[in-house]
């Protein structure tokens, strides 16, 4: 019974249609081996597609062997079983709490084993695998340098690159993606994470501080903007801009106390002009009286010439009368009567309805009507004279009128046209002025707000300034990368030496590309495969290592794919990936050194076991060290014959020669 | 007319022998149509009067009547009279049947009565003479009045009163 354990695969289940094919792991170091293509690597392939891998690359035996996979396995002391389809990555991936035997029992989660596709009902299986070991759920920097680059999540898939060796790393030199600058900046990050340099509150603090510097640099290019502009107009401060609309106001103000006094002066201050205008008064009375003496005459003349027409039509009728008396002789009787109707005609009734005069009294009223149109004649003739004199004035005190008038119009001009130049000097400097002034006020707002923008750019910086001091306390407290690459350099020397490696000097771990260095090489750099492949397992081996010392977040599983990957048997395909001379200057090909690797691998895995501590570890290889194969058969959980030579089984896919 | 309040003011027109003189020079020229209609009958007399001794009323009516103007001395036209227009003798009518009545009494008149229309008066033979025997300033300027009259003697006296009475309101 071993705790502290995050991880232990307990067997891998291939339900297949003719039956079930089964590997069971045990603690510690399991060793698979064979010939190749018995299915040895799939095995290790199957693990990681059902840890989330995005495609597992079927062939013939197991297509038509095999239906699906299964992984029973510890996380933290409880046991799941995952489930996968093979053949379709993109269909979910169902995980139950529970035994395999007891999976009819328990409803399975559903979980999506890639971020890029839809989520499903139970969500990621990354998220699922990290909180089911307690690693933390991170986001890093795509590109660390820079503080403004996208955050982008840290996947499971991200961490098992760590412990997974598979065929093509091992030894290789593009050793976890190192010639891949974008997947080798994730694994960069993803290396920090492991050992806890990469804090949480870490990196939403730098995600602030990517979105402060954006902002500092909108408000930067806004000021720039703003001040290119104001650099044109002639004010350098804002209280220049005050002084200026302040005089501005004055003199305006000025101007407009001038353009009152003006208007009032204008109203006649010439003495001459009163003058004319009381004579031009006086004249205009004077016109008055004469033209109402006047009317009045002419009312005289129309009256009294009526009336002495009406005496001279009453003279005529009585001319008239007298003659007509003289003809008509005595027309009143002293009995009359009426010739149609016999009524009397009394005299009384007729002098009722008319005048009967005689010749004495006609005489006399024609003496007094000649009378009085004789007096009538004198009279209307002294008015018509009084009436020609009035009108004879009238004419020469008009012209007089019209002398006075145009004396007083020339006055009135003289006196006014000096003040209307000067009024309208005054109006021209004034609209000057004003429209000065509102340039003024514009400069002022547009000052206001290059202040604004500057104010706000103060005020970003501060908030950058204390981001940035907590972040450096937080970087304090965390575990130094110089720390980090010390131990693991110490213990690859250590695995070195124990595989008996010559010329151990100068052996670290890079702080630039987080890969080891051997006599001061960088690990890309050594020529011999063999090396790199005893090199690159060390490099793994440390991991593990510094695991079961500190607190990391890393499963403690570790895969290895061809142990003896350029040791000794070097196969064909990989002739060019090394240099033979090198390989047998190191010695590569020593079996002893492959031993000790062996050797080393178990013993490490033991001494966790001692310590209570789990380090599970499962290793394929073409061939196994003969000693190992006696001393260490207990650790054997598969070996492959493809003759099935020895009774042992062809491969993983065991019954494939059925069909055939 | 009535004479005026019987004030002691000597009024011409209203002299019985000069009234009677411009009844016969009316009957003289107006008396019948070219046609030998008679139209001299009380009312028609009461207007004819009337215009005869009012002659720029007389010009204004011809002239409405579209019968041309009516020469008028200076003297008539431009007087009081003219302008004080008195209509009481076109109202209390009592006078005219008077000035018929003497008139007829010395001879003057012939009178016809028709049942429907009633009297209508010419000049006897004796009028006739008489009239042309009136000269003189005042009486030549009254025939050339009544020959002037001669252009209306056709419209009927209901016409004649209508224009006269919308002339003398706007004189009003």
């Amino acid at each position: 019974m071993v705790n502290k354990t995050n991880i232990l695969i307990k067997q891998l289940i291939l339900v297949g249609y003719r039956k079930n094919y089964l590997v069971p792991f045990h603690p510690g170091v399991n060793i698979i081996y064979g010939d190749s293509t018995t299915g040895k690597s799939t095995i290790l392939e199957l693990i990681n597609y059902l840890l989330g891998s995005s495609k597992f690359d079927t062939y013939d035996e197991i297509e038509t062997a095999v239906r699906y996979a299964a992984l029973e396995l510890e996380l933290n002391g409880k046991t799941y079983v995952i489930k996968r389809d093979i053949f379709d990555s993109s269909k979910f991936v169902e995980v139950y709490e529970a035994n395999y035997g007891d999976i009819d029992k328990v409803f399975p989660e559903k979980y999506t084993a890639s971020y890029g596709q839809k989520e499903a009902p139970s969500g990621y299986l990354s998220d699922f695998l990290l909180d089911s070991m307690g690693f933390p759920n991170v986001k890093v920097r795509r590109a660390p340098t820079q503080t403004d680059t996208k955050m982008v999540q840290l996947s499971f898939r991200d961490i098992f690159k760590y412990c997974y060796l598979n065929q093509e790393d091992i030894g290789s030199k593009h050793l976890l993606d190192v010639n891949n600058w974008a997947v080798n900046n994730k694994n960069k990050q993803t290396f920090k994470y492991l050992f806890n340099l990469l804090d949480s509150s870490i990196t939403s603090i730098e995600h602030e501080l990517a979105d402060l510097s954006v902002d500092k640099r909108l408000l930067e290019s806004k000021y720039n903007a703003v001040s290119d502009f104001l650099r044109d107009t002639e004010f350098k401060s804002l209280e220049e801009i005050y002084h200026s609309s302040d005089e501005l106001d004055q003199q305006i103000e000025v101007l407009e106390e001038e353009l009152n006094q003006i208007k009032q002066n204008m109203v006649a201050n010439s003495d001459k002009y009163h003058a004319l205008k009381e004579i031009l008064l006086t004249i205009q009375l004077h016109i008055k009286k004469l033209e109402e003496d006047r009317s009045s005459s002419e009312n005289a003349i129309e009256r009294y010439t009526r009336l002495k027409n009406d005496y001279l039509n009453d003279i005529e009728k009585i001319k008239a009368i007298e003659l007509a008396k003289d003809k008509i002789g005595n027309s009143l009787e002293v009995s009359m009567s009426c010739p149609i109707c016999n009524n009397d005609l009394s005299i009384e009734a007729v002098r009722e309805s008319f005048q009967v005069s005689d010749n004495d009294k006609l005489n006399h009223e024609l003496n007094i009507l000649k009378r009085r149109v004789k007096d009538l004649i004198e009279i209307i003739k002294s008015e018509k004279d009084k009436y020609k004199k009035a009108t004879t004035e009238l004419y020469g005190v008009n012209i007089e009128l019209n002398q006075a008038r145009r004396m007083l119009d020339e006055e009135s001009i003289e006196m006014i046209t000096p003040y209307l130049t000067e009024r309208d000097a005054i109006l021209s400097k004034l609209a000057t002025l004003t429209e000065k002034r509102g340039q003024t006020d514009i400069t002022l707002k547009i000052r206001n707000q290059e202040e604004k923008i500057a104010t706000a750019i103060v005020k970003n910086q501060n908030k950058i300034d204390i981001l940035k001091e907590k972040l450096q306390e937080l970087q304090e407290k965390a575990p130094s990368l110089a720390e980090v690459t010390t131990k693991l350099g110490e213990t690859l020397d250590g695995y070195l030496e124990k595989v008996n490696v010559k010329n151990r000097v100068n052996i670290g771990i890079s702080q630039s590309t987080f890969l080891p260095i051997v006599r001061g090489k960088n690990y890309i750099e050594i020529t011999s495969g063999g090396l790199r492949t005893i090199t690159s397992i060390g490099h793994f081996v440390g991991f593990q290592q510094y695991s079961l010392d500190k607190d990391m977040n890393l499963p403690r599983l570790l895969m290895i794919d061809t142990v003896g990957k350029y040791l000794g048997k070097t196969e064909e395909k990989y002739f060019n990936d090394t240099d033979i001379a090198e390989d047998g200057i190191e010695n590569i090909s020593d079996p002893s050194k492959y031993k000790n690797i062996y050797e080393y691998l178990i013993n490490m895995s033991e001494m966790a076991e001692q310590e209570g501590k789990s380090c599970q570890i499962i290793l394929v290889d073409n061939d196994v060290p003969p000693s190992i194969q006696k001393e260490y058969a207990g650790f054997v959980i598969a070996h492959y014959s493809s003759s099935g030579e020895g009774g042992l089984p062809i491969g993983l896919i065991d019954d494939a020669d059925v069909n055939k | 007319m009535k004479k005026m309040n019987n004030l002691p003011y000597f009024i011409p027109d209203e002299e019985l022998e000069l009234n009677m003189a411009l009844l016969m020079i009316i009957l003289f020229y107006l008396a019948k149509t070219k046609n030998g209609k008679f139209t001299a009958n009380n009312e028609r007399l009461l207007l004819y009067m009337y215009l005869l001794k009012n002659p720029r009323i007389l010009s204004e009516v011809l002239f409405r009547m579209d019968r041309g103007s009516l020469k008028i001395s200076d003297i008539e036209y431009f007087s009081v009279e003219s302008i004080a227009v008195n209509v009481d003798s076109l109202f209390n009518t009592g006078w005219i049947k008077k000035l018929l009545q003497l008139s007829a009494n010395k001879k003057y008149l012939e009178i016809t009565y028709y049942k429907t229309d009633g009297f209508f008066y010419t000049l006897t033979d004796h009028a006739n003479d008489l009239v042309e025997s009136l000269n003189g300033s005042y009486f030549n300027k009254v025939k050339d009045y009544a020959i002037a009259m001669q252009k209306i003697q056709s419209e009927s006296t209901s016409k004649l009163n209508n224009v006269l009475n919308t002339l003398l309101q706007g004189n009003a």
